[in-house]
């Protein structure tokens, strides 16, 4: 049941994603928005203002609705499947690394380390010229010959990196979107822990156990 | 392949790469840019001085806008390579490869589109039958030659004439024609060149023609190409399939036609894929499908479509991957993959060369890096598949009878062999051991280098610092594998600080690693204990057991002894290394210091004095706070803390005694405190630390220091974090004794101030200061001092560093006694008050006179010296301590002046010779009582009708807010130029402060008087008149009238009735004054009411003078009289009796 939850989640964050590119169409005509959007849009892009996020908890907890039955389990089955997911400090330092078991660490370590050139160059390049309006989800950074690297920058300048293998062509852009907006939602919930001082290591168990749920599992 | 640190720049060896990967080249002719062949015949360079000329104006400074040609000298009877027969069917041919390896030179550099023949020849030669069968005859020699090719012959005649204009020579157009008819050719394949100053015209014009020729031939041959396609089926030919395409789209790039060529090039590509492949043939696709690919992305390139090359590029490696072939040789595979990531690289950096752009992250880097990493990949199944020891198999399958392979990509052992199994198993076996052998002593690692170093060069350019540091430390781990290990060294030594200051622990410790191997390896003693710290800090994410290992290795190091060798290191090299260490161990005695605060290392140093500042006749403490990470206790000999003034030094210096070492506990924090006393010419300096050095050993002594007051690479964040956490407990000296070392904040510095003073200094004074005046100040200097307080000093005055101009108007003097001038400076310094002993008062006045109002702050600096002691010691201290106090000068009065006349009336101007009243006003603006002294008038051009008058202010006590007048008569004498403007003259104020004491000088205020305009009247009056009149008793009056001018004036007078007066006199009267005269009319009046009357009013007039009439003269006269009723008799008796 808790994993049909989530892919309704996953679901749910595909279409309000759709929905919401629309609405930032319309938006430009000024046309006011009606509905939780603006909600998702706090939780999203205004969060981390000051040092700490501030919303609490899943908005998908109390904004999806009726949706959630239309969708099955076996439709997500290729669901959750990077092989290293790692969160980055502002300074560039790891807070947070996790790869598949039985590979090569090190190797996924040196990845997400070279990825950071591309997050540093996308960020300076949509610095200049809309720092408020700049999507957090930076898109693939680089391709290799084995795995795809994805970005992701908190306005705090907190980064996510997913890492997917590139035989993985199941996972399309919007999979990989809401995957980050699962983690940026869970690495808000540990930074509303007041225990939890920022800039050090993660080690909340909710987050690893979350992150564990969008790995390729080790057979 | 030297490396220098000092460029920072990896080698490139490229030559090397083409060396040693000379297998998977690919073959020159296919990398080159084709051109349309044109041989030249009949030159004989070498002799022939024209001939020489002619071939420089073809192949020399050939620029990019001449036809694209490659023209070649060749004898005029050279063998051009045979023609073999052409098939007629091909209904039993079974092709036995996809390429010829001498195809693509034999049409580059062999075989001619074009032969052209050179031929000294003038129209006019006298020989010319002769010479026209010997041309002919040399034509005939090359087309025999050329049998059964399309290459086309063309005759230049070289001539000494200049021709001339078609039409015009009917010899010579009848001479071409019956030259042409002898040699067989067109009239378009004759030519004439006229060796004249325009050489390099005709040749281009030439040219041009030539490569018109050419581009027909190279048509027809891709016409005759094209045409085999009819007589071919898919099921034995489909080898020549890919050929023909291949060769088609080759004769279009001859032909120049790009497009048409990436055409057929990419039909090749997608034919070469449709073969059918297995293991026997799997070497050969692969190579032509790489040459294609080659050719696809070079031209997509040279069309500017770089996408479409990256696009061909992905799908090539796409279908090809997976294509590894024999199993035994996989590391083929790998090595044909690098090499075509390796080409694709080159390709995409020549198009950048070129002008093309590309972006962080699509740059020709990521196909070096994949080069790379497959030749890693190639590497490793090296490894595994060629085992050493095996023997070269004679005779060498590898060797061909022909030195090369007829076709690319196929087994030199089964040369044109194209059926699935190989037709010899033992030869096949053979001839895989023997490549194995080969692939043995292929020198992996520098490939790899190279490849790397290429990449770096890429991603450096592409600002991708990151990816350029890993790809460092790739190249560091191949030199390592290579056993170069000093250069290994030297790139992971480079490297790690980027990822050390970037905090990413486990990348560090990786490299640490392979670099604490290398520095084992090559006996490096002090790189060795560098990384081994750096592995036992807190930085290093190894696990305990591995630390404990490397402490103990560390630990016989310092014992001098040799350490245990690292794991994972190969064994000849270990035992290599063993025997070096020994070597080492051997010249004992060398000490050397590690400066550690760039690393992170197992000790950590924190130093502080314990307050920012001390007072010099304080101990100044400073601790050094150590904690070492590593898993085992440390002890050590000696620690020192170096500070800017070395005197101190000797004060700062922990050594053990004899075998007691010192020992630090793991994960516990050491404190060691340190005081001394500063000297006293350090007060207002600032004591530093330079450094901190820790002595470990006991057979060999390292020396670890720090900079500064310690910490390290990783210290400043883990404070950072630390304060983040913990709320500001005040300046937190105490804080590490909670435990918290993070947030434990290093002092490196102090200020030695001086001593406090105890003395008071107290200063009495009446505020405001009065402008001008003599403002005493009282200061009073109290010792508190237990001794002797010597040389007390008094500095006074005004406090520097105001306003310049309050410099000027303010001046301190000690002398009360009489007023300052502007020869008193603004500032008294050092008053010597002598010495004071405990408890005594010393006391002085300071005058301060300010000549401007406003604020001033005033400075009262008192210094003296008194000897004290500090832990036993005895120093001379100076102290000093200062008062300021801000003082406001105001004025202390306001004086205003004003002229009225005689009657007190006020007077716009006065007139000349007459008296009239200047009136002033003193009003006190000071908050204390002003005791007038005198005032006195200082007059310019007037004089006073009284003479010498005395003040009427003197001895006046003023208080807040009181005025005091005066009254002055004055008269302008007449010797002053008539009208205008005239000084009057000061008015000089003598005053103090009622309060000050009778000796305190006076203060002389002198304001200046207004100026008066003058008047000069022709005609005078004035009335003699008693002050009061009473009812019916005679008022008598004499008016006086004077003449003011040189001339004689005729006055006409009147009076006028009046109610109230009766009077008896003329009524009306004309008279003359003569100048300067005077007349009296006397009249007697009668008042008849009582009160203020109107005197009977004059009328004057001055026929003479008409602009002085009644009224101007009137205001001189007075206008009413005081009348007082008539007293009864009996009251006046009654009075007069009383």
């Amino acid at each position: 049941m808790e994993k049909r939850k989530e892919n309704g989640g996953e679901e749910w964050n595909e279409k309000e994603e759709r929905r919401r590119r629309k609405r930032r169409k319309r938006r430009r005509a000024k046309v006011a928005v009606w509905g939780p959007e603006p909600l998702v849009k706090a939780v999203l892009q205004g969060q981390e203002a000051g040092q700490k996020d501030l919303i609490t908890g899943d908005p998908a907890h109390y904004l999806l609705g009726s949706t959630r039955g239309h969708v099955t389990a076996s439709d997500r089955q290729e669901d959750n499947m990077a092989v290293c997911i790692a969160v980055i400090a502002k300074e560039n330092y790891p807070l947070y690394i996790r790869s598949v078991p039985m590979q090569n660490e090190l190797k996924f370590h040196y990845t997400v380390h070279t990825s950071l050139d591309v997050v540093e160059e996308k960020i300076s390049a949509a610095g200049k010229a809309m720092a408020d309006q700049r999507e957090l989800y930076l898109g693939l950074l680089y391709p290799t010959e084995d795995y795809k690297v994805y970005g992701y920058v908190t306005n705090s300048k907190v980064k996510f990196v997913i890492v997917v293998d590139s035989s993985n062509t199941s996972l399309r852009d919007n999979e990989i979107r809401s995957m980050f907006r699962k983690l940026h939602n869970s690495f808000t919930d540990v930074m509303c822990n007041p225990f939890y001082n920022p800039g050090d290591p993660v080690q909340s168990k909710a987050f690893d156990s979350m992150v564990s749920g969008m790995m390729v599992q080790a057979s | 392949m030297p490396y220098t640190a000092m460029s920072r720049e990896p080698p490139r060896p490229s030559s090397f790469l083409a060396m040693a990967g000379s297998q998977w080249e690919l073959p020159p002719e296919l990398c080159c840019r084709p051109m349309a062949f044109v041989a030249l015949t009949g030159l004989d360079v070498t002799y022939n001085a024209v001939h020489r000329a002619i071939w420089d104006a073809f192949c020399a400074n050939r620029r990019a806008d001449r036809v694209p040609i490659s023209f070649k000298v060749l004898p005029g009877d050279h063998e051009y390579p045979k023609c073999r027969t052409k098939r007629t069917s091909y209904e039993w041919y079974i092709p036995k490869g996809i390429l010829k390896t001498g195809w693509m030179n034999k049409h580059l550099n062999l075989v001619p589109a074009l032969v052209v023949l050179f031929y000294e020849l003038d129209w006019d030669d006298p020989q010319w039958k002769e010479k026209q069968s010997e041309c002919a005859t040399k034509v005939e020699i090359v087309r025999t030659s050329l049998q059964g090719r399309n290459t086309k012959v063309a005759v230049v005649l070289i001539q000494k004439k200049t021709p001339l204009p078609p039409g015009e020579d009917l010899v010579a157009s009848e001479r071409a024609s019956s030259l042409c008819n002898a040699c067989d050719l067109s009239g378009k394949s004759l030519f004439v060149l006229p060796h004249t100053d325009h050489l390099v015209g005709y040749i281009i014009r030439l040219e041009n023609a030539f490569y018109e020729h050419a581009q027909t031939y190279y048509y027809t041959e891709i016409r005759r190409v094209k045409s085999h396609k009819e007589f071919l089926n898919k099921t034995t030919h489909q080898l020549l399939f890919v050929r023909h395409q291949f060769k088609i789209a080759f004769f279009s790039e001859l032909k120049q036609d790009t497009q048409n060529a990436l055409k057929y090039y990419r039909t090749a590509y997608s034919l070469v894929h449709e073969l059918r492949a297995h293991e026997t043939n799997m070497l050969e696709i692969k190579t032509m499908a790489g040459f294609i690919n080659y050719k696809i992305c070079r031209l997509c390139f040279q069309h500017n479509t770089p996408l479409d090359a990256i696009a061909q590029f992905r799908k090539h490696i796409d279908l090809c991957k997976k294509k590894i072939g024999s199993a035994e040789l996989a590391f083929e595979h790998t090595a044909w993959m690098s090499k075509q990531f390796q080409s694709f690289g080159e390709l995409f950096d020549e198009a950048i060369k070129l002008g093309l752009t590309a972006i962080q992250t699509q740059n020709p880097g990521f196909y070096y890096q994949q080069a790379a990493c497959y030749s890693q990949d190639r590497k490793l199944m090296a490894q595994q598949l060629c085992q050493a020891g095996a023997i070269c198999p004679a005779p060498d399958p590898l060797d061909t009878p022909t030195r090369g392979l007829e076709f690319y990509g196929q087994r030199p052992w089964r040369q044109g062999h194209q059926s699935i199994d190989p037709p010899d198993a033992e030869k096949e076996r053979t001839g895989i051991l023997a490549l194995q052998i080969k692939e043995r002593d292929v020198p992996h690692s520098e490939l790899i280098i190279a490849l790397l170093s290429n990449a770096v060069a890429q991603f450096k350019k592409y600002k991708c610092p990151r990816m350029k540091s890993h790809l460092m430390v790739q190249m560091g781990e191949e030199y390592y594998h290579a056993k170069d290990y000093t250069k290994a060294l030297k790139l992971l030594d480079y490297v790690m600080c980027d990822y050390r200051t970037e905090r990413w622990w486990g990348l560090l410790t990786a490299i640490l690693t392979t670099a604490v191997r290398c520095a084992y390896l090559m006996a490096n003693i002090k790189d060795y204990m560098t990384y081994c710290m750096e592995l036992l800090g807190r930085a290093s994410t190894l696990k305990e057991e591995q630390k404990s290992r490397i402490e103990k290795n560390l630990f016989n190091v310092l014992k001098n002894e040799v350490p245990d060798p690292e794991p994972e290191c190969e064994p000849s090299g270990a035992s290599a290394a063993a025997a070096l260490w020994k070597d080492c161990m051997a010249l004992s005695g060398s000490e050397f210091s590690i400066e550690v605060q760039d690393y992170v290392p197992f000790i950590q140093c924190k130093a502080r004095f314990l307050a920012p500042s001390f007072h010099v006749d304080q101990l100044i403490r400073l601790q050094v706070l150590l904690r070492v990470d590593c898993p085992h206790p440390v002890s050590f000999n000696k620690l020192s803390v170096s500070l800017s003034n070395q005197v101190y030094n000797q004060w700062c210096v922990l050594e053990s005694s004899g075998q007691d070492k010192i020992c630090l506990s793991p994960g516990e924090t050491s404190c060691f405190s340190f005081n001394f006393v500063a000297k006293t010419q350090d007060v207002g300096k600032k004591i530093e630390m330079t450094g901190i050095e820790l002595m470990l050993g006991s057979g060999r002594w390292v020396f670890l220091s720090w900079r500064g007051a310690g910490g390290d690479a990783a210290s400043a964040h883990e404070a950072l974090q630390a304060s983040r956490l913990s709320r500001p407990r005040g300046h937190g000296t105490e804080a590490w004794q909670e435990g918290d070392w993070d947030s434990l904040t290093m002092q490196h510095s102090t200020m030695i101030i001086s001593r406090i003073p105890k003395i008071s200094v107290q200063l009495s004074h009446q505020p405001p200061a009065l402008n001008n005046e003599m403002y005493c100040i009282t200061l009073t200097v109290q010792s508190q001092e237990e001794g002797v307080a010597r040389d007390v000093r008094l500095t006074a005055g005004l406090k520097p560093g105001q306003d310049a101009n309050l410099s000027q108007a303010t001046h301190v003097t000690l002398n009360g006694a009489q007023v300052c001038d502007a020869s008193d400076p603004a500032l008294l310094p050092d008053i010597p008050l002598g010495d004071l002993n405990p408890g005594d008062k010393v006391e002085r006045c300071v005058y301060v006179r300010c000549v401007s109002t406003g604020p001033r702050v005033f400075l009262f600096h008192v210094a003296y010296s008194i000897n004290t002691s500090v832990d036993g010691q005895e120093i001379n201290c100076n102290c000093h301590k200062d008062e300021t106090v801000t003082i406001e000068t105001v004025e202390p009065f306001d004086v205003s002046a004003k002229f009225v006349s005689t009657k007190f009336e006020p007077l716009e101007r006065v007139v000349v010779d007459v008296p009239f009243v200047l009136m002033t006003d003193l009003l006190s603006s000071s908050p204390w009582p002003l005791l007038l002294h005198s005032s006195s008038l200082q007059l310019v051009t007037m004089t006073t009708c009284v003479p010498q008058p005395q003040s009427q202010l003197e001895q006046v006590v003023l208080q807040t807010g009181e005025c005091a007048s005066e009254c002055f008569c004055l008269q302008c004498p007449p010797s002053a130029d008539g009208n205008g403007t005239v000084a009057t003259g000061q008015y000089v104020i003598s005053w103090k402060r009622e309060s000050s004491s009778p000796d305190t000088p006076l203060v002389n205020t002198s304001v200046p008087l207004p100026h008066i305009l003058l008047e000069n009247v022709p005609l005078y009056i004035h009335a003699e008149l008693p002050s009061f009149g009473r009812v019916r008793e005679t008022l008598p009056v004499r008016y006086h009238i004077e003449n003011r001018t040189a001339l004689v004036q005729e006055v006409e007078m009147a009076v006028e009735p009046s109610d109230a007066f009766m009077f008896s006199g003329l009524k009306q009267v004309r008279l003359h004054i003569l100048p300067g005269a005077e007349q009296q009319l006397l009249y007697n009046y009668y008042p008849l009411m009582a009160g203020y009357q109107s005197l009977p009013q004059l009328n004057i007039s001055l026929p003479r003078c008409p602009a002085t009439h009644t009224h101007t003269l009137r205001r001189f006269l007075p206008q009413r009289i005081f009348v007082k009723p008539q007293g009864r008799q009996l009251d006046d008796a009654f009075i007069a009796a009383a």
